[in-house]
């Protein structure tokens, strides 16, 4: 009965608001320039909640984060609309039909195909196996992306190193390498990516982003080895034995999974070169490419979740939890997102001018959206530093225009932010969603990780700041 | 319970181990036993003033031997030692040891490891104090999560283990090979 007065309401407001949206989607105000820096207050409040909330409060978040993160959409969203009226209710149209609800779709069906994928059996944790495990994965992040390659693979490296003691740094560098640095060279491998093809990056040109990604994973790599090798020395005979423990031959089940994520990468790679029209969707155009993308990445969802044995799922311990956390968090964090974007396209004359006037050269880009990424969630970074790279080298030029010179013209500015958010995520467990996922598992697992002070100070401060420094002088 | 004497040694670490190994070579099954306190998690002697410990640093070394023969080997080292630069600067007797410890498993099966390994059988004469037990249940957060990571089972416990030398000793390795125990170094009890 609640529920039915929920969706008469909420059928009620659409209706009140379809006139307006009509009406704004030919407005000419341009908000950047109007609205105050405070406006992006519940931006950042979001993005600290998710930040710390997992740390500080860890049980109190899981039960009420939804609230929370209502209580900042609404906080923006009601007073935005009310001061904005049509502009204001055209740019949330514009970002739930053109941003959120494509993400959620695509985020969803790769988790639902991905959990759909088990590697039974176990490895012998040698330093070489596990190198390879990292390869394979950090090669798979960018297909499945990294929460699927992750997912995929986290428990066979964990019961390949279940006998080893010293084993906390193999999970630390599938961290560094499955769940962030892979992710960088398709749309599929990474949210932040995947949000730039929906604003006009084309799919085929994050492949050109093979240079830094082979760069700073070649060297995280070998760093890897030289620790695992280190560490596998000091292990106890019986473990480093050849014939090791018993172990279970591997077995992939699922594995029709893979097709079907072959058709995810054609329905999104479809969606980037076939252009049949477009279709008027609450006052925003929507490419219908874009439409039956998202219908086709339904369906190979649903064929997936239909066609996978449940007991496949069960060993990947398969729950809709992550994606109801990812639909409830990013709706907060898309409508909280809208003001600090348009006052940043604004550039110099929004009131973020003093960001857009901070950041200058690809260098600085890499630095500003990788730090950023390394505390907050590095899709809505992403974003936020491409928005200021237009604001700055092209204010007030629509988005997709100014995309396309960006690429044409600046190229380097648009591989910093990509690559920056990408790779810098790995800097803290908060940087990129996967990573908290990935140590939750492992210390269910038995494996002591480090806290997240120790993660930084021992590992992502001594490793990745240097290798970062490294791509910086070689590549921006 | 057997005693054990602390014997505090100023000299090189290398010459005195080959001087232990002497002295149980030449005395036979009788003498196994006895440790160099660089072999064991030994906290440093509080009574040590800090200047000395900086001072001696890597030529103050304490050997624990067991009482039945304790005397024989600090006469030997008092009456040898001066010759190879081994010199005996104090004894005393070690009634006893202790140390703490804490662990933390989200992991129901290593978990009822630990409370085995830690709380269960102990060593001869080792006994617990100030034991807590913190076990947690929340089937809410079952599964894999992304945002919201909270552990749908959580064990923790902490104790200080007091006995015996011999008995903490045994604890102590026990504790230290379990991955996700944290344990603090032994103190002696001198007598």
């Amino acid at each position: 009965m609640r529920r039915r007065r929920w969706a008469f309401a909420a059928c009620g407001a659409v209706a009140w608001l379809l006139p307006e949206l009509a009406a704004a989607s030919e407005a000419t105000v341009d908000l950047g320039l109007v609205l105050p820096a405070w406006s992006a207050l519940p931006f950042v409040g979001i993005l600290l909640s998710i930040a710390l909330f997992p740390l500080l409060a860890p049980h109190f978040w899981h039960r009420h984060y939804p609230q929370i993160a209502l209580g900042w959409g609404l906080l923006l969203a009601i007073p935005f609309a009310l001061a904005y009226q049509g502009p204001a209710l055209h740019s949330m149209a514009h970002m739930a039909i053109v941003d959120y609800v494509p993400f959620i779709i695509l985020i969803g069906t790769l988790f639902t195909i991905g959990g759909g994928i088990f590697v039974r059996g176990s490895l012998r944790g040698s330093p070489l196996v596990n190198a390879t495990l990292m390869v394979i994965g950090t090669a798979m992040a960018s297909i499945v992306g990294t929460t699927g390659a992750a997912m995929l693979l986290i428990r066979p490296l964990l019961r390949a190193n279940r006998q080893r003691r010293h084993r906390a740094h193999t999970v630390i560098f599938f961290i560094f390498l499955v769940a962030n640095i892979g992710g960088a060279l398709t749309p599929l491998g990474d949210p932040p990516l995947f949000l730039g093809f929906l604003h006009g990056v084309p799919f085929s040109w994050t492949l050109g982003l093979w240079g830094p990604m082979l760069f700073v994973a070649a060297c995280v790599l070998a760093i890897f080895l030289g620790v695992d090798i280190a560490a596998w020395r000091r292990e106890a005979p019986e473990v480093r034995a050849p014939a090791g423990p018993a172990r279970e031959p591997l077995r992939l089940e699922g594995w029709h999974n893979f097709l079907l994520l072959g058709g995810v990468l054609a329905a999104v790679v479809m969606s980037g070169v076939w252009h049949p029209g477009e279709v008027n969707l609450l006052g925003v155009h929507q490419g219908v490419q874009n439409l039956v993308r998202d219908a086709v990445l339904l369906a190979l969802g649903a064929i997936s979740w239909l066609s996978t044995p449940k007991a496949v799922r069960d060993e990947n311990e398969y729950s809709w939890g992550p994606i109801k956390e990812v639909a409830i968090l990013f709706a907060g964090i898309f409508a909280t997102m809208i003001p600090t974007l348009l006052m940043l396209a604004a550039g110099e004359h929004g009131a973020l001018a003093v960001v857009v006037r901070a950041v200058k050269s690809p260098a600085s880009f890499f630095w500003a959206s990788g730090s950023l990424s390394s505390f907050l969630d590095n899709a809505p970074t992403y974003l936020t530093f491409l928005q200021t790279a237009l604001g700055r080298l092209y204010p007030g030029l629509p988005e997709r225009e100014a995309i396309a010179r960006l690429i044409a013209e600046h190229p380097l500015f648009l591989q910093a932010v990509s690559t920056g958010a990408v790779f810098m995520g790995a800097n803290t467990y908060i940087g990129n969603a996967p990573n908290f996922m990935i140590k939750s598992i492992a210390e269910e697992a038995g494996v002591r990780m480090p806290s997240f002070f120790g993660y930084m100070v021992r590992y992502s401060l001594p490793i990745l700041i240097p290798i970062f420094a490294a791509t910086t002088l070689t590549f921006f | 319970m057997s005693m054990w004497l602390k014997i505090v040694v100023t000299g090189n670490e290398q010459v005195l181990r080959g001087f232990l190994a002497g002295f149980r070579a030449a005395g036979g099954r009788r003498f196994i036993g006895a440790v160099l306190g660089s072999d064991v998690p030994l906290a440093p002697d509080p009574r040590t003033k800090l200047l000395r410990r900086l001072v001696a640093a890597g030529s103050l070394n304490v050997v624990l031997a067991p009482e039945s023969y304790a005397a024989r080997l600090t006469r030997a080292l008092e009456r040898e030692g001066s010759t190879v630069g081994l010199t005996v600067q104090q004894q005393a007797e070690v009634a006893g040891a202790s140390f703490t410890f804490n662990a933390e498993s989200f992991n129901p099966a290593e978990a009822a490891t630990l409370q085995r390994e830690l709380l269960g059988e102990l060593p001869d004469g080792v006994e617990l104090r100030d034991v807590t037990v913190d076990e947690k249940h929340d089937e809410s957060c079952r599964g894999a999560e992304l945002y919201s990571p909270a552990h749908h089972f959580s064990w923790r416990v902490s104790a200080e283990a007091v006995g015996p030398l011999t008995g903490i000793l045994e604890m102590h390795r026990r504790a230290s090979s379990q991955e996700n125990v944290r344990v603090e170094p032994v103190r002696l009890i001198l007598g």
